[in-house]
């Protein structure tokens, strides 16, 4: 994450925060809240800026922690998409059917709906449906493994 | 785009809402800079996962499963901004228009909203806020140049075209760019149709500077009336400069920014 310019006054800030939780942790968790912020301010703190750069700074955590999260599925669909890829169709005549019977699947609720979109499907190339078909099935598997 | 349809878009739905659904995306992620927006992560943190290649009939697609959903991108080797913004408008998609959409497919028209749906023109406006994000991009759209748009088009990952049609929504300046194909003119944006209007198909004029094969560096004034026959009245005087460039195999983009006299 990017820090942002002109932050060093409130890493400060952030910095005497920290000295006073280091300073006697179990003060710091157990003070009254109005007590630490007359401490802070009596130290020449602004404690409006400092909870606005704590939010701040928490946000990154958190988008941080996301993305994180984010890259670690992305790599386990890495490896589902191997192994979902060997199950995979061949073109041929029956290509078309079964992506049909994959977004009727899909589509519980819908399939007459399924069955529209098919039909402007009717002029793709056996290539995408393939592709079509692989990612149905790995979102299937995808889905399952997550309700496991 | 192609799609199941299930449901009516909603009543507020629209490229302001759009850009606002890119806008939170990005302040919940932390982002701030272009380098910033790795799509694949931004995606994955939606259930969303991207997918290169194995597409040959649209630009991309997308599609929704329970809990994640798939975008496949087309493979386009050395065209790494088109197929960003591909990804972006897909994105959009997903979190636009989740009640309508299980399956799209979208081509290149759907991507460039040239005669495109409301929904397509949504995901685009989504798109175009999450590559290039009005509080960094606007500050740096100073005077329309060709130039400087290549340099926001290398700044953001993005094709010219689309640091183009963003550059004239963003610029305060009266500008337009104008796509041409085969001598005419196949789509155009302008920061005020209203105003400054130029009907697709239109044949372009030989004094132009898109008729001319040279790529100039700098705007150069042409006559009003090479472009807009009816844009001035009287009392109101308008000057044009035109500036164009070949895009490989594509056609020709020409910006054209048009000031009171």
């Amino acid at each position: 994450m990017a820090e942002k310019k002109g932050s060093s006054l409130s890493r400060d800030a952030l910095g005497r925060v920290f000295d006073l939780i280091e300073g006697s942790e179990d003060d710091a968790l157990t003070k009254p809240i109005e007590e630490v912020r007359e401490e802070l301010q009596r130290d020449g703190t602004d404690t409006t800026a400092l909870k606005r750069v704590a939010r701040e700074r928490l946000a990154e955590i958190r988008a941080e922690a996301k993305l994180e999260r984010a890259r670690a599925e992305r790599q386990k669909l890495d490896r589902l998409r191997e192994t979902t890829r060997t199950v995979g169709a061949e073109a041929g005549p029956e290509l078309r059917s079964r992506v049909l019977g994959r977004i009727r699947g899909m589509s519980d609720s819908k399939k007459e709906m399924a069955e529209v979109y098919y039909r402007r499907f009717e002029s793709a190339t056996d290539e995408d449906l393939l592709t079509l078909l692989e990612d149905i099935d790995l979102l299937n598997a995808a889905d399952n493994e997550h309700d496991d | 785009m192609l799609r199941i349809t299930s449901t009516t878009i909603d009543s507020e739905s629209g490229p302001e809402k759009a850009t606002a659904a890119a806008r939170r995306l990005l302040k919940e992620l932390c982002i701030k800079e272009p380098e910033q927006v790795i799509l694949e992560d931004i995606a994955m943190t939606l259930g969303i996962y991207v997918v290169e290649g194995g597409l040959f009939g649209a630009e991309a697609r997308l599609v929704r499963g329970r809990r994640h959903g798939i975008i496949r991108v087309k493979e386009t080797p050395g065209e790494l901004g088109r197929k960003r913004f591909a990804v972006a408008h897909e994105i959009g998609h997903w979190v636009l228009h989740a009640e309508i959409s299980q399956l799209a497919l979208c081509t290149t028209n759907d991507l460039v909203a040239y005669r495109s749906s409301a929904e397509e023109i949504e995901a685009s406006a989504f798109a175009g806020e999450l590559l290039m994000p009005s509080a960094t991009f606007r500050p740096l759209c100073k005077e329309p140049d060709l130039e400087l748009i290549r340099t926001l088009a290398d700044r953001y990952k993005v094709s010219w075209t689309a640091a183009a049609l963003r550059f004239v929504e963003e610029c305060r300046q009266e500008c337009a760019v104008v796509f041409i194909t085969d001598g005419r003119v196949k789509w155009f944006r302008a920061k005020n149709p209203r105003e400054v209007f130029i009907k697709p198909g239109l044949v372009i004029r030989s004094k132009s500077v898109a008729a001319a094969s040279a790529d100039p560096d700098v705007m150069c004034p042409v006559d009003t009336e090479t472009w807009f026959p009816d844009l001035n009245r009287p009392g109101l005087t308008r000057e044009v400069q035109e500036q164009s460039m070949q895009l490989g195999q594509y056609g020709v983009m020409t910006l054209l920014w048009v000031q009171d006299q």
